[in-house]
């Protein structure tokens, strides 16, 4: 194979890349069960167990699941034929922040709707987005929510800094999803 | 009645449900991938439980980490409880958590806020 079509300059490059931008973790592929609960505990192993590193691995669990359950890009596992979510989280350095970010295809429509609802959680203090988190763990769960509708609300109430999310089109249905959580160090 | 017991997993926690003596406790930490068929057989043992006993009974909870289905299901067994609690029948909750944790320790005190039963956040070393 030639250097070209093995990508080693695009290899180096993404090196380059996740090192200026600080990335401590990163996934991109299929996010199985399985594979969530071993990066979790890669977390917790670098970082220890402080009140921080709680929030980080509680809000990593809720990104890894939503993208297991509700990424529109699909893959089916080569071990055992199980179709789980494809999408990105990773963790950056943000000085007295760590960042946590995931991005994954979504269906444009749904797209619209999840950004719709960060914008109205985003805009709600701590006191409102605990009492609507009460308020929904009580009630059923929303349509087409195999969780419980809560992951969202949940992590805008771990979020030490204004919540950073965006929709970008990819085509005419599918959008790219993508929520920055940030969480301050202690 | 039998009791229940169910070993812990990376992401369930353990049960031991003494129908005997009435002591519950659930421990660990819980992010199954689906919350709702993990807590399933436990709301129905308590439901049962609860058909054909009137007395005392203490749950434990000494967990370290649950995700928000599994949040969603703890609040359908402390129902449970409350809905016990209201028939008249001798129930109380003890919420334990490490004392450095305080995630453990808020979603603890943030449960008790909507309880009457006896509902305790313990913190332990």
């Amino acid at each position: 194979m030639t250097t070209s079509e093995t990508g080693n300059a695009e290899i180096f490059e993404l090196y380059r890349y996740t090192s200026a931008a600080r990335i401590l973790m990163t996934f991109k592929g299929a996010f199985s069960q399985e594979l969530l609960v071993e990066l979790g505990d890669i977390i917790k192993k670098q970082h220890g167990d402080g009140n921080d590193v709680r929030k980080m691995f509680s809000v990593f669990v809720e990104m890894a699941q939503n993208i297991l359950y509700y990424s529109a890009e699909k893959e089916t596992r080569r071990s055992d034929g199980k179709e789980v979510g494809v999408g990105i989280v990773l963790i950056r350095d943000m000085d007295k922040y760590f960042c946590i970010t995931s991005g994954n295809q979504i269906e444009k429509e749904r797209g619209e709707k999840i950004y719709a609802r960060c914008e109205e959680l985003a805009a709600l203090g701590k006191e409102d987005l605990k009492a609507l988190y009460h308020e929904r763990r009580q009630s059923q769960a929303p349509e087409g929510s195999k969780g419980a509708g809560l992951g969202l609300i949940d992590m805008m109430r771990k979020s030490d800094a204004p919540p950073n999310f965006e929709l970008r089109a990819i085509d005419e249905h599918l959008s790219f999803f993508i929520l920055n959580i940030m969480i301050q160090k202690v | 009645m039998n009791n229940l017991s169910v070993n812990p997993t990376k992401t369930t926690p353990q049960i031991s449900f003494n129908a005997d003596s009435g002591v519950l406790e659930v421990s660990g930490q819980s992010y199954p991938e689906s919350a709702v068929e993990f807590y399933q057989p436990i709301m129905d043992w308590l439901n049962q439980f609860f058909s054909n006993s009137t007395k005392q009974v203490e749950l434990n909870f000494k967990l370290n980490y649950f995700n928000t289905s599994s949040s969603k299901c703890i609040l359908n067994i402390l129902r449970l409880f409350e809905k016990a609690h209201a028939e008249g029948k001798p129930v109380k909750v003890n919420w334990y958590h490490h004392e450095a944790d305080e995630q453990m320790q808020e979603t603890g005190e943030e449960f008790a806020e909507h309880l009457t039963m006896p509902f305790k956040v313990i913190s332990f070393k």
